[in-house]
């Protein structure tokens, strides 16, 4: 593994991870610094374990017994896997986004404020400024305001992407876990969802596993190439697309691989 | 490139590149020997060669020019494949400018043939200059073909002894317009001729730089020879 230049505070620190599915071990020794306030992208061949590595952030595997994870990591120095963490507390700080966009089977203002409420007592008022500053940070509002009863399944794909999207951000996480979610969207939809990853990082760290390389180099800070369970690189994204340390890496972006 | 890539026709579309800027280079090796030979015997029997051979350089520059365009905007290289294309942009422009040059030469070597004040003048050095130069072209194209990152250093080194003969032999210049008057015209000559075979040997160095790029990713231009030992090793 090698990193280009000191990167800025690290929000999540990942020391020894390893990740059984029963006596399968996914992920292997993994040792890695999540960037505060930055977009890393994970990107891998299908099987190499990134979405394994996203899903450990917020125990979310912990919904599958025979799933196990060991090691550290490390969210503003508190070891998450400790089993004494609340994990509904975690995953209020660490939200995330899957592939398919999953809205709720009910309206869309009822999509947002459904988490909010799960955490915070508000005031109708406060919950109605919320759903639409969430909706306003997933770029969504303008193109809803008038619709909020609708039902959330009534919207386009690209839509109900920015619609889970913003349920993610209105319970104000810190950090936001995107697993591949444009890989069912049209370009335009991808576009604004690319476009409101940069206007995230902002205010939160964004980790997000995509299949699309160019879409990593476009709109990743750092970039992790994973390869059979390994973390084989990581480093800055524009360092990782033109020259990358390792030939493995190299011969996967190029599409040499294989 | 000696990988494949999992799209086949990427690779061909890279090789054909790479062959065109060798049909290129090949073109522009075969102008500055032509000049150089002018140069020796003083005959103007091969200038309309040089000539010739000038449109089909520009030609083959702004296809490969385009080609590159294709290639990008189709496949979106990265790493490696990147740095090739940017490379081969570069050392398409380098290569067009040498052949350049070379038409220059040809030019001047027609209005000193004309004048015939030249013979009185000793040309050894540029001689000597003129053929480092020409073997450097060679060599610089010969390393992008084998992708030799060594070669391309070495080419960076000799040319720093081009460019201190070319100060010698506008020295010996100078004097020789002093001491004798009718000398200035064909020394004029002469000097414009040595500054283009100088030129020449500056395109095989930004070449060699861009060898180096390809192959370490690394950008050496405007380093010293020491740094740039240090990449190749």
């Amino acid at each position: 593994m090698t990193e280009s230049t000191a990167p800025p505070p690290s929000k999540i620190t990942v020391r020894n991870l390893n990740f059984y599915y029963g006596k399968f071990r996914a992920l292997k020794e993994i040792n890695l610094d999540i960037a505060e306030h930055c977009v890393t992208a994970f990107i891998g061949p299908s099987g190499c374990g990134k979405s394994t590595l996203l899903r450990t952030f917020n125990r979310m595997f912990e919904l599958y017994p025979e799933q196990r994870a060991e090691g550290e990591i490390l969210l503003d120095g508190e070891n998450l896997l400790d089993s004494k963490h609340n994990v509904a507390l975690i995953r209020a700080r660490i939200g995330m986004v899957f592939q398919k966009p999953t809205p709720f089977p009910m309206s869309i203002f009822d999509n947002i404020s459904f988490g909010v409420k799960l955490f915070e007592n508000l005031s109708r008022i406060e919950l109605e400024e919320r759903v639409e500053w969430a909706l306003r940070k997933a770029a969504l509002w303008d193109e809803v305001k008038d619709k909020l009863n609708q039902n959330g399944a009534s919207l386009s794909g690209g839509q109900q992407q920015r619609l889970c999207i913003a349920r993610g951000v209105a319970i104000k996480p810190e950090i936001l876990l995107l697993d591949e979610p444009c890989s069912a969207l049209d370009p335009i939809s991808t576009a604004r969802i690319e476009e409101l990853i940069a206007e995230l990082k902002k205010d939160y760290t964004v980790i997000i596993v995509t299949h699309n390389m160019q879409q990593a180099a476009r709109c990743s800070d750092y970039t992790a190439y994973m390869y059979l369970g390994e973390l084989m690189e990581v480093g800055e994204t524009e360092q990782m697309f033109l020259k990358p340390s390792r030939q493995e890496t190299e011969d996967y972006i190029t599409g040499r691989f294989g | 490139m000696s990988d494949k890539h999992l799209a086949s026709q990427f690779d061909d579309d890279l090789n054909n590149i790479s062959s065109k800027l060798m049909e290129m280079g090949g073109l522009v090796e075969m102008q500055v020997k032509l000049a150089n030979q002018a140069l020796k015997s003083f005959s103007l029997d091969q200038l309309q060669d040089i000539f010739d051979a000038e449109e089909k350089v520009d030609l083959l520059e702004v296809e490969i020019d385009s080609e590159l365009a294709a290639i990008i905007v189709r496949r979106q290289p990265a790493a490696r494949d990147l740095r090739l294309l940017l490379a081969i942009s570069k050392i398409t422009t380098n290569l067009e400018r040498t052949g350049d040059e070379s038409h220059k030469i040809a030019k001047r070597i027609r209005s000193i043939v004309e004048l015939g004040e030249a013979r009185k003048i000793a040309l050894g050095d540029l001689h000597a200059i003129f053929d480092m130069s020409a073997s450097l072209i060679h060599r610089a194209l010969d390393a992008f073909a084998r992708l030799d990152v060594i070669a391309a250093a070495n080419i960076y080194k000799e040319d720093d002894l081009i460019d201190r003969e070319f100060k010698g032999f506008t020295r010996k210049l100078i004097t020789y317009m002093a001491e004798d008057p009718h000398t200035i015209s064909s020394s004029l000559d002469l000097l414009f001729i040595a500054k283009a075979v100088e030129r020449i040997g500056d395109h095989a160095k930004n070449i060699a730089e861009f060898i180096i790029y390809i192959v370490k990713g690394t950008d050496v231009r405007h380093s010293s020879l020491t740094h740039i030992e240090s990449v190749v090793q």
